[in-house]
């Protein structure tokens, strides 16, 4: 019963990340609507929860956002999932702590390994203009990682008040 | 390391699986489904970001506003003395073309859209609208807004939904015709998101900034006559065998809330 009520759980996150993440495309002003909400918030609970649960939670999240794209069915969700995967790993086994660098490293060269993977995927079907694409691409990594430092300072600021020592 | 690499297999043999049911359409009515939730949640933020982008146009000084008053009003008279001779010269087009037995009107059926939202890639050159499969839509579709001036085509195609290549995408290529005295034809190419480019025109052809620009017919599906938009710049090297042009979409390409979409275009003739 507990593990059905967690996949539905799961399912339901996934859900609000991706319409999370299509509310702030819509309405952010560009360049803000380059921000990448999902990321920032599967780094942040990759660093919290610690657990191999997140890369099913980002399977799941990306497979809806293919449903959603342009680009072939299976882009995000290989490139996604693949790099969720590889930033659990670098958290469990290089940046194990929970600071600020680990959350700003393991962003910035998640999103560099997605969209490496993304845009490999994509040459097949289209052809870019590579400074506008980096410079999309510039935008998402540097507003995604900020918004990830500041859910990270804020999760742990709260995390940190609802201690037992701190509430008599 | 071996228990990581059985994992990263595993995974990419999951994802493979999926793909390949996707392939298989045998995930299509939960894709639908999910599509559908999607669709209805990205609804009302879309309407917000429109009702946020018409807010900004209507704070506007006032003197610009007066300005631009008097300025429509000019362009409005104007507007009545060319109807009157686009009236009398199309009389005399129809004439001359009973005169010699060519007749090539067309007709096209066409179903209109909202808009509910852009697709999430990095350069955001797609739309998605509310009607697919169902409504009779189907690829390469032309999409048009206002009078017959286009702005895309269809690139998928799903039950409820579609998404629509604009016209400034990289990969979106349509014939289309100066409105110049050679009536100049070319290759109306998307600039990655940044503009739209006319090319192919020939050497020899004189175009110029403000020329009219519309579809001419050749491409597939896409009827001759609508409004892609106006010549800005023209680029010409005396030494390449063909010039190009800047297109100025007369549509607002970043702001577009309802469009048609021509899903049939017959032929008539008469006599």
């Amino acid at each position: 019963m507990k593990k059905i009520i967690d996949v539905l759980l799961s399912i339901f996150l996934s859900f609000l990340l991706v319409i999370l993440h299509i509310a702030f495309l819509n309405i952010l002003p560009s360049p803000l609507n380059a921000l990448n909400t999902i990321f920032s918030i599967i780094v942040l609970l990759i660093i919290v929860t610690n657990s191999g649960k997140v890369v099913w939670i980002s399977f799941f999240v990306y497979f809806l956002l293919d449903i959603y794209s342009s680009t072939p069915f299976g882009t995000n969700l290989f490139a996604g999932t693949l790099t969720t995967l590889v930033i659990y790993w670098f958290h469990k086994d290089i940046f194990t702590n929970q600071s600020l660098l680990s959350t700003f490293v393991i962003t910035a060269a998640g999103l560099v390994v997605f969209r490496l993977m993304y845009t490999c995927i994509n040459l097949f079907y289209k052809d870019f203009l590579w400074s506008d694409l980096f410079i999309a691409y510039g935008w998402e990594i540097v507003c995604t990682v900020i918004v990830a430092l500041i859910l990270h300072t804020l999760f742990f600021i709260i995390s940190k008040k609802m201690r037992p020592s701190f509430i008599k | 390391m071996v228990q990581k690499r059985k994992t990263f297999f595993a995974i990419l043999i999951i994802i493979g699986f999926v793909i390949g049911l996707h392939i298989l359409r045998v995930l299509t009515p939960i894709e639908n489904i999910f599509s559908s939730i999607l669709q209805w949640t990205s609804r009302p933020f879309n309407s917000f970001a429109a009702y946020l982008h018409t807010r900004k146009e209507v704070n506007t000084d006032i003197d610009q506003m007066i300005q631009e008053i008097l300025s429509l009003k000019q362009s409005f008279k104007q507007n009545e003395v060319d109807a009157v001779a686009l009236r009398l010269l199309k009389e005399e087009n129809e004439e001359l073309r009973k005169q010699l037995t060519f007749f090539s009107s067309h007709n096209f059926e066409h179903i209109g859209a909202d808009v509910i939202g852009r697709t999430v890639d990095p350069l955001g050159t797609t739309i998605i609208i509310n009607r697919g499969i169902q409504d009779g839509i189907s690829k390469d579709n032309p999409v048009v807004v206002g009078n017959g001036i286009l702005i895309g085509s269809i690139l998928k195609v799903d039950k409820h939904s579609s998404i629509v290549r604009l016209i400034n995408d990289n990969n979106s290529k349509i014939g289309a015709t100066i409105m110049n005295n050679e009536k100049s034809i070319g290759l109306i190419e998307g600039g990655y998101g940044l503009g739209v480019r006319m090319n192919f025109i020939p050497q020899n052809e004189i175009i110029s900034p403000g020329d009219t620009v519309i579809t001419s017919g050749l491409t597939t599906g896409v009827p001759r006559g609508l409004i892609i938009g106006k010549v800005e710049v023209v680029e010409k090297h005396p030494y390449e065998p063909f010039q190009q042009a800047v297109i100025n979409s007369t549509a607002d390409l970043a702001h577009i809330t309802a469009v048609s979409v021509i899903t049939q275009v017959f032929i008539e003739s008469e006599g």
